[in-house]
């Protein structure tokens, strides 16, 4: 238990840190007496500007939509019993990407609420999508198999990304640089009214899905067992299954479509504290909106001028640790 | 049950679609080249010009189809059978992601690139995906299960990806990148297929020697052991296949994913669990898949092509929501 909060407290020093220095750097450079004046309230116009204005909603849509897609991750992973699953793998960024794109093939994106209504489209896209992929994977009777749900979703992440080439190769080269950006994780709704909001919905499904950490800790142990223990499997699978939904499509609304973080953090934070759901949620969560924000951090201050999409940074940064951790020590989990 | 008359009666439906299909094929396309006429110009001195387009463009092309689509739905099979994973696909394992790497560097360095250098680089980087998943597995501390190699594999592939959508991004070649990895093949040749036709043969027969220590992998990895089967061996070169065909398939007919999931999971639909029968049947249902998507490619919206892994992806879907809602309990 001591290791336990030991550890919590190392993620959370780092997370402060990235906190900190996101806030101090961009393409606007703000010193850390400055930025504490600012906190002080007695800062510069234009340092108080760029830091209510731009970074710090940013910055929040970036930390919850990694914890978003991190509880995702573990959700789907749980119920599934397959360490390969992810909310990429459910359709849902390949959904949310043909909305954006439609949206941005079809209708004008000089109109002035474009980067409000783009999120829309994409939750939208995600929503569909995974709508389809639910009553496709329905039996009649038994209810929801989550390995067909699985297999379902990424035939349709395959041929929605099949119709994403028909839309891409028929468009401008220009707004293929866009789509390219928006489908490699750029974080798009960094701004006050998405953190309104996203960040609200967020805290209630964490707090939804905390509650039902026993649940969860029961799936675990596979499905006679659970039936065996009380548990109607139809009810709690489309329960959890909407909780992952609703999660990925949130955060992939405003951060694009961000891959291989809800893979990875939820298997980092298995390595580090088990599987015992009221310390391992948190701690994923934790993770997934660290990892998010150094890459984020990253994306916007290593490569000049317009910064790279986060979603690379992500995996650049994410695989080679996560290959770390699976080889050094690689106990079946 | 009769099971083998059973097996033969579903050969024999596969195989009438074959070869309708070949028929098809051959017979469709930008222009419509009528088959009998060109068997009986065949023996004439002047060939007409339908004949030549038939021979020079269209028979490689549907030879190409067959050979990737088969190439696929071996390597799918065997990675399939070897992790025990109804949802490994060969791309896991780094092979598509590599490929695409070595394709982007190669439009970086030169965007006029050539044909041939791009097919042998993106076979170079399928490679040297796997290459990479391989040694990372090899060089842990204690033996890779095979779920936590499929993972290393993910996460290679992740990185590769990433890499090269960074690199595209930059220079501004990812439009490139994309009109290659969407496919094609229509630029396929005979010297291409002669260069290919035997390592596929060859790949065949090293999975049908292996075929029955792969079906036992597929059931349960301990009984293999007990059995006297060396595992890490067969998965060695389970691996090593798996790369070639992939590699192969990939360089021609750039990222067809789709078919390396999907075809297993028809095949083990239409005959059951038995490598020895899964390999030879995922040839022909492969081929058959792949000759149906690209003659659809062709002809849909002719003189015009529609991106090939455009149609596998779309008709692939309906297909495989079938397949999959068909399984009872374990999808493998």
């Amino acid at each position: 238990m001591n290791k336990t909060k030991n550890l919590y407290g190392v993620i959370a020093l780092v997370l402060v840190l990235a906190i900190v220095l996101y806030l101090m750097f961009g393409s606007y450079s703000i010193s850390l007496n400055n930025l504490l004046h600012v906190l002080t309230g007695k800062g510069s116009m234009t340092d108080i500007f760029v830091i209510t204005k731009l970074r710090l909603p940013r910055m929040l849509i970036v930390i919850f939509a990694g914890a978003a897609l991190a509880l995702s991750g573990s959700i789907l992973q749980s119920i599934t019993h397959n360490d390969l699953a992810d909310p990429g793998i459910i359709g849902i960024n390949a959904g949310a990407g043909l909305g954006a794109t439609v949206f941005f093939l079809m209708f004008s994106h000089s109109a002035k609420d474009f980067a409000f209504i783009l999120p829309f489209a994409a939750f939208m896209g995600a929503f569909m999508t995974s709508l389809a992929i639910f009553l496709l994977s329905r039996t009649r009777g038994l209810g929801l198999d989550p390995m067909k749900m699985i297999l379902i979703g990424i035939g349709f992440s395959m041929a929605l990304s099949g119709f994403m080439i028909i839309l891409i190769s028929s468009a401008e080269r220009t707004e293929v640089e866009f789509i390219a950006n928006w489908l490699a994780g750029n974080i798009w709704g960094g701004d006050w009214p998405f953190v309104y909001a996203i960040v609200p919905l967020i805290i209630i499904l964490s707090l939804i899905l905390y509650y039902n950490h026993k649940t969860l800790n029961v799936l675990q142990l596979g499905k006679d067992t659970s039936i065996g223990l009380g548990v109607n499997m139809e009810k709690t699978h489309y329960f959890m299954l909407s909780l992952a939904t609703l999660f990925a499509a949130l955060a992939v609304s405003v951060a694009g479509s961000i891959a291989f973080l809800g893979l990875i953090a939820p298997h980092i934070a298995k390595r580090l504290v088990g599987k015992r759901n009221e310390i391992f949620l948190p701690l994923t969560s934790l993770l997934g909106g660290t990892l998010l924000l150094i890459a984020d951090l990253l994306a916007r201050n290593l490569i000049e001028p317009n910064g790279m999409p986060t979603g690379i940074i992500v995996s650049l940064i994410g695989a080679p640790y996560f290959i770390y951790l699976l080889i050094r020590r690689s106990k079946v989990v | 049950m009769n099971t083998i008359s059973h097996f033969k009666k579903r050969l024999a439906m596969i195989f009438i679609a074959f070869l309708f299909a070949l028929w098809l094929s051959l017979d469709n396309g930008a222009a419509t080249i009528s088959l009998w006429e060109v068997i009986t110009d065949l023996f004439s001195d002047t060939k007409k010009s339908g004949t030549l387009t038939l021979l020079e463009i269209r028979l490689p092309r549907v030879i190409g189809a067959i050979l990737v689509g088969a190439a696929l739905g071996i390597s799918g099979s065997m990675i399939q059978g070897m992790t025990k994973n109804p949802l490994a696909d060969p791309g896991l394992l780094g092979i598509t992601a590599g490929a695409s790497l070595m394709l982007t560097v190669g439009y970086v360095i030169s965007a006029s690139i050539s044909f041939v250098w791009l097919t042998f680089l993106s076979f170079v980087g399928a490679l040297g995906g796997i290459v990479l998943v391989i040694g990372f597995s090899l060089f842990s501390r204690e033996k890779l299960s095979t779920f936590t190699l499929l993972l290393v594999g993910s996460s290679v592939t992740m990185f590769l990806l990433a890499l090269s959508q960074g690199i595209g991004l930059l220079f501004n070649v990812t439009k490139n990148v994309n009109m290659w990895t969407s496919g094609g093949l229509s630029a396929i040749t005979w010297q291409q297929i002669a260069l290919i036709m035997p390592i596929l043969l060859v790949a065949l027969g090293i999975g049908m020697v292996f075929s029955k220590e792969i079906t036992l992998l597929s059931l349960d990895e301990n009984l293999a052991i007990a059995l006297g089967q060396k595992v890490g061996r067969t998965k060695l070169v389970l691996m090593v296949l798996i790369a070639v065909l992939t590699g192969l398939a990939v360089s021609l007919a750039g990222n067809m994913a789709f078919v390396g999931l999907m075809i297993p999971h028809l095949v083990r639909l239409l005959v059951g669990y038995d490598y020895k029968r899964i390999i030879p049947v995922s040839i022909l249902v492969g081929g058959l898949f792949m000759m149906i998507a690209d003659l659809l490619s062709r002809t849909l919206n002719r003189p015009y092509e529609i991106p090939l892994v455009a149609i596998v992806s779309i008709i692939g879907l309906p297909f495989f929501l079938i397949i999959v809602r068909r399984q009872k309990g374990g999808a493998l």
